[in-house]
């Protein structure tokens, strides 16, 4: 095989479908590759929450301001429903530190003009009637977040891709970057060659072995990370749920062999989705550990005991990546022509509709519109996240 | 509920003998039962073949593999997890009821 | 607390996993062997209880009791009623953990082999109405009529392909249903099933079916060759069946409908093999339509693309009980081989004395498939509106809409529209679905592995919160 393109992406996960539809809406000759199906590392195990009250609060504001301001149309623009509705969000606060972590990031919530309240254990009944508030000291909570189903926005990016001309290749793994002098002109498979002007990559937890194809040592790393899925209940979560731990956890690390955060949303199916376990292992190692799923439900059981009966269905596990500053890689790769890099944004819904635009802008004018001087890649100044 | 009982009298020989009677309840109405049987059979036996109806289009269903691999004999019994009828043996005085989309 | 550590762990304990532990436990191998049900047999070694027991059932049962004595007087450690929901490699220390779920029993095992013997279930097939209640499996017709002597209806259809067919219509006969047609896919002649390769060497078979086709024909139940149910009709319970012809590739014949009063309709068209555990722990699976679908693949030793990973019966494929309990016993001596309790040489002995053996139940099982094998056909009964996905009632139509926009594989389609999602995680569904895409993409010359099969995560079944948290590591 060898075929010529515009751009090729590599990594059919949201970023990358996203990505695929701007471009190719935009006219250009598009090829998408993963080494794997679809949407087959962390995106498939997303639980499709639009999340705003966890972002990075540094450097991240612009980028998610303007994220925010795309789902208005979205629905619209791709001509599918993709599950898209309005949600709360509550960070459950367990002891002093994580209580003064949560009122510095409401003041830059507020200025943001996100809702943010700081909620009380007392009252927290109101907004979660199931949550057993005893060893909580209250909760952060904006009533305007938001969710969708992921499967259906990342098919409806791909029909409407498909539609603009997109090529896909699955189970095609890149083992080489075509470079004529400091200019990546393509990529390299087992089945073939790919050329195209431009390179991009959203490969989250795999950026990391594609760097070292070129002599880089990139910063990103992964975690591989466990949740599940229940079976489907009348409406018991309003809102989606996770746990001011995980900015406590941010700076200390953890040494345990599962490590257990918090992250609770109903589908719009009606299934509960649960996470989190965190363990260290293999990029591709899609097993899903021995212990994970238990640590997974004895937390969940914590904050929602009523739920004991409630029946698991499937559990998955995936590696994601991660930034040692929390904040994305988005830009032109320095010092090479023609690669691009989109990928390891923390909170990953929220963003895709703005990045795939932001890449398309930055294809064909070279600039977008955001600064991007703090998610450059290689960036040097990885300060700890705030 | 009213369809006539399913219990078939050939080979029923001595099943009057060795086996004891029990009172299930279904929906709130109460229904003779065999020890030893399954909820399905106890429930087949009386007529009852609706045990469920579906989240997506609210569809009546009822038994089909008999064997616990399809999902679809799911009942509640006595107000726990949703159990597969064809598994689960009677016990007298079980409180059985239709699972509705929860 | 450090969960019991054996040799070998057998998950199944019917025809071939009762086999497999007894046979290892006798030769040294320590071993635990799980099942779901409470008693050890299987379907095909059903608990028939006393209460309902007749002469027909005499001489299985009597097999069936003799296999249960063997298997409690052996060494192995038994756990009944006891579900797997997971099983997990530690590979620091070089075993497998099972995750166990079941009343006073532990919540882990651990073994350095594993022999997986989860059995088979009826294949489905798709057609309007096939999810109304009254529709069911001959796997459930039989339970019903064998164990529990009820009678799931008053008038019967019962439609499909093969023995099955004609066991389960024969014994809702003996009961006393009404069974209004009995409809056989396969058209065969006397002279067809005589000079099938080696079915005269299985005179017992003849027999059975022998007798299974006179109380069919003493009671004048027809048993109509070449047709097969069309649709089901209904509201709330199937109230009327539409039959007809169907062509040698099993597509109906228009024009040759007929319509039917029947409150039941059993549906059997083959057993599909239950490798959910093979899956589970990374068996290298490959799809073999002859043995009912997605099989793992294994050497003639049994073994699996996995070290100290055996998969026996009819889970490896649909080759029948006699096949099973054979494979059972192969497996046993080949584990006590791998850990030094066989020599090599005594291994090689035995072996070739059941593999013997085994040639004959392979070329029963291959028989009975070229008379009765799985037709093209059937997958054209269902209709745009017909669910193919129970659990979510994903249509075929919105199946073949997500190939249209681009779908290529089950993975794809699972996405889109949710099918294999639900309760029983595309157990039922795997087969309609992988057919339905097959037939959307016009795969004739569609590699049938590109399509794939439905991955399996733990936890193997449903299972409540309350039950994984107990299986936490502190506890």
């Amino acid at each position: 095989m060898h075929e010529t393109f515009d751009v090729v992406i590599v990594g059919a996960g949201y970023v990358g479908v996203s990505v695929a539809y701007h471009l190719c809406a935009a006219g250009l000759k598009t090829a998408l590759l993963d080494s794997g199906p679809v949407a087959a590392g962390a995106s498939r195990a997303n639980f499709g929450n639009i999340q705003i009250q966890d972002m990075e609060l540094g450097k991240s504001r612009d980028l998610i301001r303007l994220a925010r301001s795309k789902f208005a149309n979205l629905e619209q623009e791709l001509g599918r429903t993709v599950g898209l509705r309005s949600l709360g969000g509550l960070v459950l606060i367990e002891n002093e530190i994580q209580w003064s972590i949560m009122e510095s990031r409401l003041r830059v919530l507020r200025s943001e003009g996100v809702r943010s309240e700081l909620v009380p254990a007392d009252r927290l009944h109101e907004i979660e009637p199931q949550l057993s508030a005893e060893g909580l000291l209250g909760g952060l909570y904006n009533p305007e977040e938001g969710q969708l189903d992921p499967f259906q926005l990342i098919w409806a990016y791909l029909v409407s891709a498909r539609q603009h001309g997109l090529e896909e290749f699955y189970f095609h793994e890149v083992t080489e970057f075509l470079v004529e002098g400091n200019h990546v002109r393509g990529v390299k498979t087992p089945a073939g060659t790919v050329e195209a002007g431009k390179v991009i990559l959203c490969t989250g937890a795999g950026t990391r072995q594609l760097g070292r194809l070129l002599g880089r040592d990139w910063g990103i790393r992964y975690i591989l990370g466990q949740a599940m899925v229940t079976e489907p209940t009348g409406p018991t979560l309003r809102s989606h749920i996770s746990s001011a731990s995980f900015f406590e956890q941010e700076a200390n690390g953890s040494a345990k062999e599962v490590n257990v955060g918090l992250a609770m949303s109903q589908s719009p199916h009606g299934h509960l989705l649960l996470g989190e376990a965190m363990v260290k292992g293999q990029l591709t190692d899609r097993v899903v550990p021995a212990f994970s799923l238990p640590s997974i439900a004895a937390h969940i059981l914590r904050f929602f005991p009523s739920f004991e009966h409630l029946r698991v269905l499937r559990g998955w596990s995936t590696a994601v990546g991660l930034t040692l500053d929390s904040r994305p890689w988005l830009g032109p790769v320095p010092g090479v022509e023609g690669l691009i890099i989109a990928t390891a944004f923390r909170s990953t819904v929220i963003v895709t509709p703005l990045v795939g635009e932001l890449v398309s802008q930055l294809v064909l004018n070279g600039d977008c519109d955001l600064p991007i001087a703090p998610f450059l890649p290689e960036r040097t100044t990885d300060e700890p996240p705030e | 509920m009213n369809r006539p009982n399913r219990q078939t009298d050939s080979g029923r020989l001595s099943a009057s003998e060795h086996s004891r009677s029990i009172t299930i309840h279904f929906d709130g109405h109460s229904l003779g039962a065999q020890e030893g049987q399954t909820v399905a059979a106890a429930l087949l036996a009386a007529g009852i073949t609706v045990f469920r109806y579906t989240f997506r289009y609210h569809k009546p269903r009822g038994l089909f593999c008999g064997m616990g691999v399809c999902y679809e004999c799911l009942v509640n019994i006595d107000g726990e997890t949703p159990k597969r009828a064809c598994l689960i043996k009677v016990r007298d005085g079980m409180r059985i009821s239709t699972l509705l989309d929860e | 607390m450090t969960p019991k550590a054996f040799d070998l762990a057998v998950i199944g304990a019917g025809p071939a996993g009762s086999e497999a532990a007894i046979s290892a436990s006798e030769l040294g191998v320590e071993t635990a062997v799980v099942d779901s049900y409470s008693y050890a047999g299987g379907q095909y070694f059903r608990t028939i209880p006393p209460a309902f027991q007749t002469a027909h059932t005499k001489r299985v049962a009597d097999q069936g009791l003799a296999l249960r004595r063997r298997l409690r007087h052996s060494a192995a450690t038994v756990y009944l009623g006891t579900e797997v929901w997971g099983i997990f490699m530690n590979k620091q220390e070089g075993r497998w953990w099972v995750a166990l779920d079941g009343p006073d029993t532990p919540c882990w095992l651990r073994a350095k082999s594993l022999i997986l013997a989860g059995g088979a279930y009826d294949k489905p097939v798709a057609f309007p109405g096939w999810t109304l209640p009254g529709v069911i499996t001959c796997g459930a017709a039989l339970i019903f009529a064998k164990s529990y002597r009820i009678a799931p209806g008053r008038r019967a259809l019962v439609t499909g392909s093969g023995p099955l067919v004609l066991s389960a219509a024969a014994h809702l006969s003996r009961l006393g249903i009404e069974i209004v047609a009995v409809c056989e896919s396969s058209k065969l002649s006397p002279k067809s099933i005589l000079s099938a390769p080696g079915l005269l060497g299985h005179p017992r078979v003849l027999q059975e079916a022998w007798d299974c086709f006179k109380s069919l024909t003493s009671r004048r139940i027809p048993y109509k060759m070449g047709w097969s149910i069309l649709e089901a009709f209904g509201t709330d319970h199937v109230n009327q069946a539409l039959i007809g012809r169907v062509d040698s590739d099993g597509f109906s014949i228009p024009g040759t409908e007929q319509r039917l009063n029947v409150d039941v309709i059993v549906c059997g068209y083959g057993l599909t093999p239950n490798t959910r555990l093979p899956r589970m722990v990374g068996c290298r699976m490959s799809h073999m339509t002859e043995c009912g679908g997605w099989v793992p693949w294994r050497d003639r030793r049994l073994r699996t693309s996995l070290p100290n990973v055996y998969v026996v019966g009819d889970s490896a494929g649909i080759r029948g009980s006699e096949n099973a309990i054979l494979e059972g016993r192969l497996s046993g001596v080949v584990v006590a081989g791998s850990l030094g309790h066989l020599s090599e040489r005594r291994v090689d002995h035995l072996s070739a004395r059941i593999t013997g053996k085994l040639k004959r139940t392979r070329r029963l099982a291959k028989t009975l498939y070229s008379l009765f094998p799985q037709r093209p056909g059937w997958a054209s009964l269902a209709k745009t509106s017909t669910p193919l996905c129970r659990c979510e009632e994903a249509s075929l139509g919105e199946i073949e809409t997500a190939v249209a926009e681009g779908a290529r594989s089950l993975d794809d389609v699972k996405m889109v529209t949710r099918a294999g999602m639900g309760s029983c995680q595309g157990r039922m569904c795997e087969g309609v679905v992988f057919s339905a895409v097959s037939r959307a993409l016009g795969a004739d010359g569609l590699p049938q592995g590109s399509i794939g099969h439905y991955s399996v995560r733990p936890p193997l079944r449903p299972l409540s919160l309350g039950a994984l948290a107990k299986a936490g590591p502190d506890k």
